[in-house]
């Protein structure tokens, strides 16, 4: 099985485009910035998710990263990575949502519930991801939704993670084999 | 179900439940395009702008009173904590400009105390002086703010300049890449607002913004709130002014104290005051000699809430040829030495999430931080303080205006390069293409390995994103990682760093696998055991211990937390040999 090769939103997005965008967001097109909301959110969502377990958080976070990415636009130099570009301001957001929140003295034991309720998710299928999820360290919880939904290959998850390659890919390996027995058991 | 499945599965679920919040972001970026910008909590601001100007226009005047009589025609006042203001005439261009508190004068310091503005067009002086406020760090907090005032007694004069103004110093913010929020505000000449001003060395604008306060608290004292930053301010009004904060100052001394660094004489603070939190108080960071700490003080009792600290300790490793080895800080300091000497361009920004860690395999420190949205890495010899590899994505501006992070002469082969051309993304229909013994090839040359056999791993995969072959191998002690151009090979990207084993990247599932202690491995017993005893403490003195095995950077390790009294403990250990690798122990809040 290769486990590089890719299939998330941010695979398929073409970068060409999404710089394309990025620099109408910088001479105020809101359309733009629509568009580009429309084609990374999911990526974005789900790093911010993974980042800070928090469904409500995740969301604030995710709207406070589009509103970096509308403010600093005109900052980004095009190097054919936006999406890497739009994760790091992303991950710089939620690293100081957690500080903010470690200071404050909200970080209690972890807590997974992050796949909130949807009609467009049977509640079975939410509540055996769910429980999968929750099963998971959360590093390695982490690496799997940012690989499997963010789309980001192993080596860029281990930049972002600071994290050895290998440690990646073990971590991702054994993650996936736990989540597999757990849904097939479900 | 395999791999794919799991994948499938996981990224529908998380995208048909994650929420569609395009109609709000676009509502609140339509109403900062142009003018002034804010986050979402900064918007209640605008109304609170409006009602100081409607104050100051009630009262009728500013700092402009005193000069009307002269060549003055409008004043301009920026305000963060340095309040600077700006004397200009109807051909708007600067008369006098001078820093009204302490900070505003070092600012100036490097413009001839502000004698080099005189002269200078309004836009240019408000540029030069936001710049260096930037450089300064007063504005380097999310929630930080900057106050626009412009007194002219020609009102559509007056708004016209605060337009250009605001967008003027919107445009130092973004290029600087920096989000605080630009607060103008428009008044007319008022003498007693600008006695006030006189009086307690402010602007004219920050003293509108004072009696909006004091008119929801009067028991507040106007000297005492001319202290306080532009920040706090804003937050004070915005929490209806219940009482003082006790201030920056104050917070910072009552941090030092819990800290016990009162008369430390190498200190390293920030204070970010979150007044209009639920609870209000003062975000405090100090570093001294390696060791961080964060406090949380009560904006207005001074009561300490919360603190952590970090103190890390140099690692118990002891390389064999070394007696020697430096703390986190002196590795930090040598990357960052180097780093300012590569890429002087970046000199003016800031170095953020910076990250040390010590490889014990390798007796090398990996320091990682990020510069202007840029990632830079590089590996510090911990026992000499040389840098022996790097790499970063930074790309400069010009080609071929810097050296590569030059390798020691007695480490393997590294040689990260600075590509001399940004990268062209290529197409994923691009016909050229070398294909992968080619890119093969070009990276182990790139290498300077000549022998392909000696290569003992080696795995290839195109990145249809990039139009590039990602290479990654291994060679003797050293992994490399290598970005190969599809159509032509040229070389984009390279770094590489030593390692110590990475057998399991072959998919050795034997060894990611497997909970069993095996050959070379002491057990979670014993790891925990080695953690303990480490720390000083027994079974009977800790609570919530956790063992995890893992694999890191080809070596078993074991994972060890534990807590005892208020403190919490985190080891990582060798399972091979029980050192302790690593070790952290933080106030458990």
């Amino acid at each position: 099985m290769d486990q590089e090769e890719l299939s998330g939103p941010a695979a398929v997005s073409d970068s060409q485009e999404l710089e394309r965008l990025i620099q109408s967001t910088a001479r105020g097109d809101t359309a733009a910035l629509s568009e580009l909301y429309r084609r990374t959110k999911g990526a974005v969502y789900a790093l911010a998710l993974s980042m800070t377990g928090s469904a409500f958080e995740a969301e604030e976070l995710c709207h406070d990263a589009y509103l970096r990415v509308w403010d600093c636009a005109g900052s980004y130099r095009p190097k054919g990575s936006p999406m890497a570009w739009i994760l790091t301001v992303t991950k710089n957001l939620c690293l100081m949502s957690l500080r903010r929140r470690r200071r404050r003295g909200e970080l209690s034991e972890e807590e997974w519930d992050a796949i909130p309720a949807s009609s467009d998710v049977s509640a079975e299928d939410r509540a055996a991801l769910q429980d999968a999820l929750a099963a998971l360290e959360p590093q390695s919880r982490q690496i799997v939704l940012l690989h499997a939904v963010s789309g980001l290959k192993h080596r860029e998850i281990a930049k972002l993670l600071g994290l050895p390659l290998g440690t990646v890919l073990s971590k991702y390996k054994r993650a996936i084999e736990k989540l597999k027995t757990i849904l097939e058991g479900a | 179900m395999n791999e794919r499945d799991i994948e499938k599965r996981l990224r529908g679920a998380i995208e048909r439940t994650a929420p569609d919040g395009s109609a709000r972001l676009l509502s609140e970026v339509t109403g900062r395009k142009g003018a002034v910008k804010m986050t979402k909590r900064r918007n209640r601001w605008l109304g609170l702008v409006a009602a100081v100007l409607a104050l100051a226009l009630i009262g009728g005047a500013g700092g402009l009173y005193y000069r009307q009589n002269y060549a003055v025609a409008t004043v301009v006042s920026l305000d963060v904590n340095p309040s600077i203001e700006l004397q200009v005439n109807r051909a708007e261009k600067v008369i006098a400009c001078s820093g009204l508190n302490a900070e505003g004068r070092e600012i100036l310091s490097s413009m001839n105390g502000g004698e080099d503005l005189k002269g200078s067009r309004l836009n240019v002086a408000v540029n030069a002086i936001v710049g260096a406020i930037v450089r300064a760090g007063y504005l380097d907090s999310l929630s930080s703010a900057i106050l626009i005032s412009v007194e002219d007694n020609d009102q559509a004069r007056g708004e016209r300049l605060q337009a250009q103004l605001v967008a003027e110093v919107d445009g130092v913010l973004k290029a600087a890449a920096n989000s605080a929020g630009v607060l103008s505000q428009n008044m007319t000449a008022d003498r007693d607002l600008d006695r006030q001003a006189q009086e307690n060395n402010i602007s004219s604008g920050k003293a509108a913004l004072i009696n909006q306060v004091i008119a929801l608290n009067s028991a507040l004292d106007f000297a005492a709130l001319s202290k306080l930053s532009v920040e706090e301010l804003r937050d004070l009004i915005a929490i209806g002014a219940p009482a003082m904060p006790i201030g920056r100052d104050e917070a910072l001394r009552r941090a030092r104290e819990a800290a016990g660094l009162a008369d430390a004489a190498s200190l390293r603070y920030e204070v970010d005051p979150e007044l209009d939190d639920p609870t209000p108080r003062y975000e405090v960071e100090l570093e001294s000699a390696g060791a961080e700490y964060d406090y949380s003080i009560h904006a207005f009792t001074g009561e300490v809430l919360a603190s952590a600290a970090n103190i890390p300790d140099i690692p118990q490793y002891q390389n064999p040829n070394t007696d020697r080895l430096l703390t986190a800080q002196e590795a930090f300091n040598a990357a960052a030495e180097r780093f300012h000497a590569d890429y002087p361009e970046l000199a003016g920004y800031n170095i953020f999430d910076i990250d040390t860690e010590y490889r014990a395999a390798n007796n090398t420190y990996e320091v990682d931080f990020d510069v202007a949205g840029n990632d830079f890495e590089y590996i510090i010899d911990a026992a000499t303080g040389e840098v022996v590899g790097g790499h970063t994505d930074y790309r400069a501006p010009q080609p071929d205006t810097r050296e590569p992070t030059p390798s020691a002469p007695d480490t393997p082969p590294t040689q990260p390069t600075q590509p001399t051309q940004p990268v062209q993304p290529v197409q994923p229909d691009t016909p050229a293409d070398i294909g992968e013994a080619a890119a093969k090839a070009a990276a182990l040359q790139k290498a300077g390995i000549a022998d392909a056999d000696s290569v003992t791993w080696i795995k290839c995969q195109r990145d249809w994103e990039d139009g590039c072959y990602d290479l990654e191998f291994e060679c003797g002690s050293t992994v490399y990682e290598c970005e190969v151009r599809c159509a032509d090979g040229a070389v984009t990207d390279y770094s590489s760093e030593p390692c110590d084993d990475l057998s399991h990247h072959h998919g050795d599932g034997q060894r990611d696998g497997g909970d069993q202690a095996s050959s070379g491995d002491i057990g979670p017993d014993a790891a925990a055991q080695a953690a303990l005893t480490h720390a000083g403490l027994t079974a009977a003195d800790v609570r919530g211990l956790a063992v995890e095995r893992d694999w890191e950077g080809g070596r078993l390790v074991y994972e060890v937390e534990f807590r005892s009294g208020v403190m919490e403990y985190e080891y990582k250990i060798d399972a091979a040999t029980a050192s302790v690798l690593e070790h952290e122990a933080e106030i458990d809040d």
